[in-house]
């Protein structure tokens, strides 16, 4: 199912977003549901009522870095999750794929938001059925918008990490936050020389396993934000320590051992 | 205009964000007159705001505008370049305004644009670009120019004119309006600090009054810096993150400036990428 999403979404480029202050219930509805039969062909997907709901500011902060926060209904036993920023020109946000570490009462991450949009979430439970849900979020120029000025800061310190971690309530997962700092370039925005586009350079793929047990495995895209940022809560496994492998779209593949955490 | 210095002329932006109605007359743009020729410190925030600049300098003043002179990349102080090329002037800069032009230029343009149609502006690159200091003479007038590292911007450049003893400061100064980050909040303190040691009897803020005493016009952009980063780490180091930063830090300064909703959460959302990765584990 992977290559076939990847490949319609590709697809789904081409079609022309709603622009912003876009309130149209129907064009809305248009929308996503060319997202959702390139994405979901033949599946039905369900409301998912409390199962999964998205937390974001009403208005965003900084249309290039739009935190998200979806909350999971852990006894669903949800398999995966896919993020979608309806209007933004790649839709998909990324798809995770849950491991048997992952606790699934929280996601969050940073997003880029190009224009006034709902945002959809669609989880998959183990019994093969799809949640979603949706959040209208106000923002606007996020992919299009320069970068935040800090490249070459960001150029120097790419691929480095940080896994920033509470501790947990006695015999409760642990929060954590992990930061992969990588420009995540999507290909929209100039570049000095003026007279070219940066080419796109993204993080395709994130890997967090502890003691050997997945996580998550991540496919991200062009719509997360720059250093990007994932929450998550995991159970420790075998030796507790974490370990992260990340690659981007060229190739090159970013790796951290995190020991586990203090007692 | 106001004229805070003899020969230093400013005209006064209002505090509001850029309408069709204000032109983007938003920020604090004029010029000094020396005794061969004329600089233009800002060229305004589109089209029409540079011209209308460019008729005050014509009413002043016979000498030929010689120099204009930018003070970093920002729409509301670069659009009104264009105004000024009939004049032929030597366009200077701070050397990472180029790279700044070319990323954002187009970007800027498009949406004041969208504001003001043809009045909307554009950017001109710069002749002469400056990496640490410069000076240039305008006839008995001597300004001296200063490139600043990441701060308010990526380009911020100052302005001394020892004539006067006066600091055109430009972004890196704000009062009223409360300040916007696009560069680093460390940098913009580490600059104030540098800042401070220079002798001047007045100071010119990019957005605030046509100009204020010097050093302690300094204090109100300080204390607001300092609040948000000092706020933001203690978020940070307690645990928390984005999210739960924006409904804590600096909301002391609430109240203390104007259009403080519309810019305060994106210079936290600005302060907490910059600040967790200030020292990573």
């Amino acid at each position: 199912m992977k290559r076939a999403l990847w490949t319609a979404l590709a697809v789904l480029l081409l079609a022309p977003a709603a622009r912003a202050a876009d309130d149209d219930a129907a064009e809305q509805a248009q929308r996503w549901e060319l997202i959702h039969n390139a994405a979901f062909a033949d599946r039905v997907l369900q409301d998912a009522g409390d199962a999964v709901r998205i937390a974001a500011p009403d208005r965003a902060l900084d249309a290039a870095l739009v935190p998200i926060t979806i909350k999971l209904d852990p006894s669903k036993h949800i398999v995966t999750l896919s993020l979608f920023v309806d209007n933004n020109p790649s839709p998909l946000v990324g798809v995770f794929h849950f491991g048997s570490a992952i606790s699934t009462d929280q996601i969050k991450t940073r997003v880029r938001v190009d224009a006034f949009t709902l945002i959809h979430a669609v989880a998959e439970t183990a019994d093969g059925q799809f949640l979603t849900a949706s959040h209208y979020v106000k923002a606007a120029g996020g992919c299009s918008a320069p970068s935040s000025g800090q490249s070459a800061e960001i150029l120097a310190r790419i691929g480095k990490m940080q896994l920033r971690r509470e501790r947990p309530l006695e015999g409760a997962a642990i929060p954590a936050q992990l930061l992969i700092s990588h420009p995540n370039y999507n290909g929209m925005q100039m570049g000095a020389s003026g007279t070219n586009l940066i080419p796109a350079r993204y993080l395709e793929n994130v890997s967090v396993k502890t003691g050997g047990v997945t996580v998550f495995d991540l496919e991200s895209s062009i719509s997360l934000s720059e250093d990007p940022s994932i929450g998550f809560s995991y159970t420790p496994a075998g030796d507790g320590a974490v370990e992260i492998v990340a690659q981007d779209s060229t190739g090159s593949v970013f790796k951290r051992h995190f020991d586990p955490l203090a007692n | 205009m106001a004229e805070p210095a003899p020969g230093l002329f400013v005209r006064v932006g209002v505090t509001e964000d850029a309408t069709a109605a204000n032109k983007d007359a938003i920020a604090n743009i004029g010029f000094v007159v020396g005794r061969e020729a004329v600089a233009v410190i800002d060229p305004g925030g589109s089209l029409s705001d540079g011209l209308a600049l460019r008729a005050a300098v014509l009413a002043r003043t016979s000498l030929p505008i010689r120099y204009v002179i930018v003070t970093h990349i920002h729409p509301d102080h670069i659009l009104g370049s264009p105004a000024f090329v009939q004049d032929k002037p030597i366009f200077i800069g701070h050397a990472a305004l180029p790279g700044a032009i070319a990323e954002r230029g187009v970007f800027y343009q498009t949406n004041m644009h969208t504001l003001l149609g043809d009045d909307g502006g554009a950017a001109v690159m710069p002749d002469r670009t400056v990496a640490t200091t410069d000076t240039i003479d305008l006839g008995g007038r001597v300004l001296e120019l200063r490139a600043h590292g990441p701060a308010h911007s990526g380009s911020d450049l100052t302005v001394m004119d020892r004539a006067t003893a006066t600091l055109w400061a430009a972004d890196l100064l704000f009062e009223t309006r409360v300040p916007s980050l696009d560069g680093s909040v460390r940098g913009w303190l580490r600059e104030l600090t540098a800042l401070e040691a220079t002798e001047a009897a007045r100071v010119i803020p990019g957005h605030g009054p046509a100009s204020m005493s010097w050093p302690d016009g300094l204090a109100d952009v300080r204390r607001y810096l300092q609040t948000l980063a000092g706020d933001v780490r203690k978020v940070l180091d307690s645990g928390g993150e984005l999210e739960d930063a924006v409904s804590v830090a600096a909301q002391t300064e609430r109240g203390r400036w104007q259009l403080f909703d519309d810019y305060n959460p994106h210079n936290i959302a600005h302060a907490v990428h910059e600040l967790e990765w200030e020292n990573p584990l």
